[in-house]
């Protein structure tokens, strides 16, 4: 019976393995089987047999017809290696340029990938969720958004919905002293949290039981990490540890150390009850909000349905009824937790997190990389054509067909891009460590031991291959052979537009990341010399938690007055430069649309000198004014604009439940955030005895024997407190340690383009000249002078590199903005950005082109019309 | 000397045997009779067509349909080349077996 063939063997494979006749007697033999086949077990069976059978069939003719290919595969390799070696210049140019942006790529990427990899680690990353609060405030009801809800959440969602498996809620404790007998640590992040975070996250434990170690409620968990910082190589279970000199834990269990790319790391977990027990707080509270809850559900797809009946619920556990307008009412929501680390950025996050944006231009710069590496093969590639195109000619004439010229001049770019990525191997190998320091991150380049990463560096040399070989392939061997042999190919319009255009391309993509880089120094600088409001130097601070400092702050404080080199001292619960609490702004009889949400610091009488922060109206906190002592105010100008109180002075607010005082001084705004963000409402609150920080402003001079002073006063009050200190000025840079990173980073980008750019117009011009060997020659000998031989070959090149400005500008324009915008304050993208980069590209454009423009220029024309 | 494969070998054997007749599938069911065992076409075609292009064998397109599939029927003979590399492999086997005791006696090691 005669079938139409199926499509796999009518066209494709087969006719390309064997001659017209062998595919015949193949498919006769196929035929005849499927017919038998469908007569002894019926078609539906013949079907999959035939296709069995024609894959087997193939198998043995592919492997002959691959072995035939590797016999002329060697061919082309060798003839690839002398075209390599016959121009060592170009060939190391091109290897050079190569390798490089190949390198810049890699490490590019090995960064993007390490970024989306956080949290991905834990078996149930897909099914757990961090619940998040948006709450409503102010006058138009704005949304603030916080990563931290309140401590009844979790378990009343575990309550209250089936589909949620598991729940735990995680409070991160900063510096909590831990001495373990007679030593003493500060611990910078200590977490409470329930028995259930083992559940939800993936801690394998090393020693004890993940189910019952935070049962107790006075057990601590440690990581490995921890557990040697206090214990060495002893075995730390059922050891004791004592928090903040007063409760004692015993260490129930050590689990491994989590890896780097989680969004929160913990070493040393104490159960939650516990930690509200020692604090005082209201655990069944739904006003407290310092917890983060997360929360794993039973599937995926729980996940949106649970969102929709977060209202209901919290008008079931919250309001209970109360009658408050929808728009006054928090919203919870759900995130991911892959999401967090590159698309959260709320109020009281964790720690900071990254941005999903950064990423994304930072895997456009990765590719724009690789981009202009193939640009600059291609157009060393095509540049030499004219020399190649006579080869060609000849292949030609003895004989070669199209596709063996094509293959011939793919397997030159493949090893090219072979070699290329074994060279760029080592740069990555070499540049990772300062690579590393420069992101923060522990990333590791070990391709042997990673199948995925060594897979995606082979398809990754492949590409580059194809890419880069493609165009040149189809180009050079279209040439005809009378023409070519004629000299004819070396004018054509078409390849030289093509290398101009190859230019401009690169050349706008220096000029890009020259623009961006400058952009992102400048608002650095701007950052660094503006003002913010407050002084940051010499101010030595500590964070004070333990109980001896906090009992003898008084006297601690006069102690360190007595002495010489220090200026000032005082206590303030949060520091000038980040002030991130906020409540909502209260006085007595406020009606709620009069409110506004305000951020707060508390702090003592002497906060505002020591910070040199200046007050426009009214006066500090005075001793001299008993009335103060009991509750006074000072607030920023943006407070009393946003209120609209026409006298501040003498106005009465309340600062927590029967905590209330007159407002006594109004402060000129400061940035008390980062300038990412605007100035906001600010009260500080006088309150000697709560804080968290002790800041001491010391004098310039005799800095070490000062610190060492006020280590011996702390000493004598606090034996136990462990010494440590930074200064103020260091804690303000670290706020900006990510914009600091970015300017780095992108400096080394504009500089590795500049030098893959520099390298592709160095192959280019050096080629113009040869080309023009002759002209130049007979201009020579007909009177031009050598200045005007060298203005005559720059030229061309400078126009390019103008036009390429053009492009380069908007682009830059665009992310520029887009990226100051971040920004609250921020510089303006003013012209010098722009003129300035047009000015260093076409400096070295000119300095790039001249070596060999000036080698032309003087050459003696003699020697150039001898040639043929 | 140029070693076959022992499927090229007896490839060519068939051909040969077929004469006239030597097109695919005869020349499976050929081979399958001689060893007794099934060949799955694909053991057959590749060697079959390097055979082809090292030229041992030459095919020959026949003008009528032939009878599975609908396509002219293809014929295979031994090229010269090929009945000469039987002729050679005869004479060698034929040496290669001339002085070799009966396999019916004993001595084999345990």
């Amino acid at each position: 019976m005669s079938r139409p063939a199926s499509g796999f063997e009518r066209k494709g494979l087969l006719s390309r393995l064997v001659d017209a006749e062998m595919a015949s007697s193949i498919r006769e033999d196929l035929a005849y089987a499927r017919s038998s086949d469908r007569k002894e077990q019926g078609p539906a069976m013949a079907a999959l047999r035939h296709f069995g059978r024609v894959s087997i069939i193939m198998v043995p003719l592919l492997l002959d017809s691959i072995r035939g290919g590797l016999i002329m595969g060697k061919n082309y390799l060798k003839m690839a290696f002398r075209n390599f070696l016959k121009d060592k210049e170009y060939s190391f140019l091109n290897l050079f340029g190569m390798a490089a942006g190949l390198a810049a790529f890699i490490l590019i990427s090995l960064y993007v990938r390490y970024e989306l990899s956080f949290d991905r680690y834990h078996q149930n990353a897909d099914r757990t969720y961090r619940v998040v609060r948006d709450k409503p405030s102010g006058k138009s009801f704005e949304y603030i958004k916080t990563a931290v809800t309140p401590a009844a959440l979790a378990p009343a969602l575990l309550k209250e919905f089936p589909e949620v498996a598991s729940a735990t809620r995680l409070v991160v404790i900063p510096s909590l002293p831990i001495s373990r007998g007679p030593e003493h640590f500060l611990e910078k992040m200590v977490f409470a949290s329930d028995p259930q975070t083992f559940e939800i996250f993936s801690i394998p434990f090393l020693k004890g039981d993940p189910r019952t170690a935070l049962r107790d409620s006075s057990a601590v968990v440690l990581s490995e990490k921890a557990a040697a910082r206090y214990f060495g190589h002893d075995d730390p279970i059922g050891r004791i540890l004592t928090v903040d000199g007063r409760s004692d834990f015993r260490v129930a269990g050590v689990f491994r150390n989590m890896p780097e790319n989680s969004h929160f790391l913990m070493d040393v977990i104490i159960p939650y009850e516990t930690y509200f027990k020692m604090s005082g707080n209201d655990i069944a509270g739904w006003g407290s909000n310092f917890s983060y809850t997360y929360i794993l559900m039973r599937t995926k797809e729980g996940a949106r349905n649970l969102e929709k009946k977060f209202a209901g619920f919290l008008d079931k556990y919250m309001y209970q009824g109360e009658n408050i307008s929808a728009q006054a009412k928090t919203i919870l929501s759900l995130q991911p937790m892959t999401d967090i680390h590159l698309r959260s950025s709320r109020v009281q996050e964790m720690a900071p997190n990254n941005d999903i944006v950064s990423i994304l231009l930072f895997s456009s710069i990765a590719f724009l990389f690789l981009l202009v590496s193939c640009i600059n093969y291609m157009n060393l590639s095509t540049a030499r054509s004219a020399r190649r195109g006579r080869e060609v000619g000849i292949r030609k004439v003895v004989g070669a067909v199209r596709g063996q010229l094509v293959k011939q001049f793919l397997s030159e770019s493949l090893l090219m891009s072979a070699l290329a990525s074994s060279a760029s191997l080592v740069f990555v190998l070499l540049a990772l460590p300062a690579f590393n320091r420069l992101v923060g991150r522990p990333l590791t380049f070990r391709p042997a031991a990673d199948p995925w990463l060594l897979f995606g560096l082979i398809v990754l040399a492949a590409f580059v291959g194809l890419l880069s070989g493609g165009y040149p392939a189809l180009s050079i061997s279209a040439a005809r052979p009378v023409a070519v042999l004629k000299g004819v190919f070396a004018k054509s319009r078409r390849g030289l537009a093509l290398r101009n255009i190859l230019v401009l391309a690169q050349f706008s993509i220096t000029m890009i990341a020259i623009i961006i880089a400058l952009v992102v120094r400048g608002q650095m600088r701007f950052i660094k010399n503006r003002d913010m409001g407050y002084d940051r130097n010499q101010i030595m601070i500590m964070e004070t938690r333990d109980r001896a400092v906090r009992g003898n702050i008084q006297a601690i404080k006069e102690a360190l007055r007595r002495y010489v080199g220090v200026v000032s001292v005082t206590t303030s619960h949060l520091l000038p430069n980040n002030i991130d609490e906020h409540t909502m702004t209260r006085w007595p009889g406020a009606q709620p649309d009069e409110q506004f949400p305000i951020y707060y610091n508390m702090a003592d009488y002497d906060f505002v000198d020591l910070f040199g922060i200046k007050l426009v109206q009214g006066r500090n906190f005075s001793r001299d004014f008993p009335a103060d002592a009991q509750g006074a105010f000072l607030v920023n100008e943006t407070a009393v604009k946003r209120a609209g109180w026409t006298v501040p002075l003498g106005r009465e607010l309340i600062h927590w439940e029967g905590q209330t005082g007159k407002i006594v001084g109004v402060m000129k705004d400061f940035h008390f955030r980062s300038l990412h963000q605007p100035i906001e409402p600010l009260y500080v609150f006088l309150s000697p005895d709560r804080f968290s920080y002790l800041s001491i402003k010391i004098k310039s001079e005799r800095i070490p024997e000062t610190v060492n002073a006020v280590k011996a006063v702390l000493k004598r009050f606090a034996p136990d407190f462990p010494f440590e200190y930074t200064f103020f000025d260091d804690v303000f840079a670290r706020t900006y340690e990510a914009e600091q990173r970015m300017m780095t980073i992108f400096g080394m980008i504009a500089l590795l383009s500049v030098i893959v750019a520099c390298l592709g117009l160095f192959g280019l011009a050096s080629y113009a000249a040869e080309q023009r060997t002759k002209e130049i020659g007979i201009r020579k000998v007909l009177g031009a002078s050598n200045s005007r031989i060298f203005v005559l070959l720059s030229r061309e090149f400078l126009k390019w590199v103008l036009l390429s400005g053009l492009i380069a500008w908007p682009v830059a324009y665009l992310i520029g903005q887009k990226w100051l915008q971040n920004f609250s304050y921020h510089i303006r993208l003013s012209a010098d950005f722009f003129l300035v980069s047009l000015a260093l590209a076409f400096l070295i454009a000119l300095l790039t082109v001249s070596s060999q423009s000036i080698r032309a220029a003087v050459a003696r024309p003699v020697k150039s019309l001898k040639y043929e | 000397m140029n070693f076959l494969s022992r499927i090229e070998e007896t490839l060519l054997l068939s051909i040969w045997k077929l004469r006239d007749n030597a097109y695919g599938i005869a020349i499976r069911n050929q081979v399958e009779k001689d060893t007794g065992v099934r060949w799955l076409s694909g053991a057959i075609y590749a060697p079959l067509n390097r055979l082809k292009k090292n030229g041992y064998v030459v095919a020959r397109t026949a003008k009528e349909a032939g009878e599975y599939g609908g396509r002219p029927r293809v014929y295979y003979s031994l090229a010269p080349r090929g009945k000469e590399k039987l002729a050679e492999i005869q004479a060698m086997t034929r040496g290669l077996w001339a002085d070799v005791p009966s396999l019916d006696k004993e001595f084999c090691g345990k």
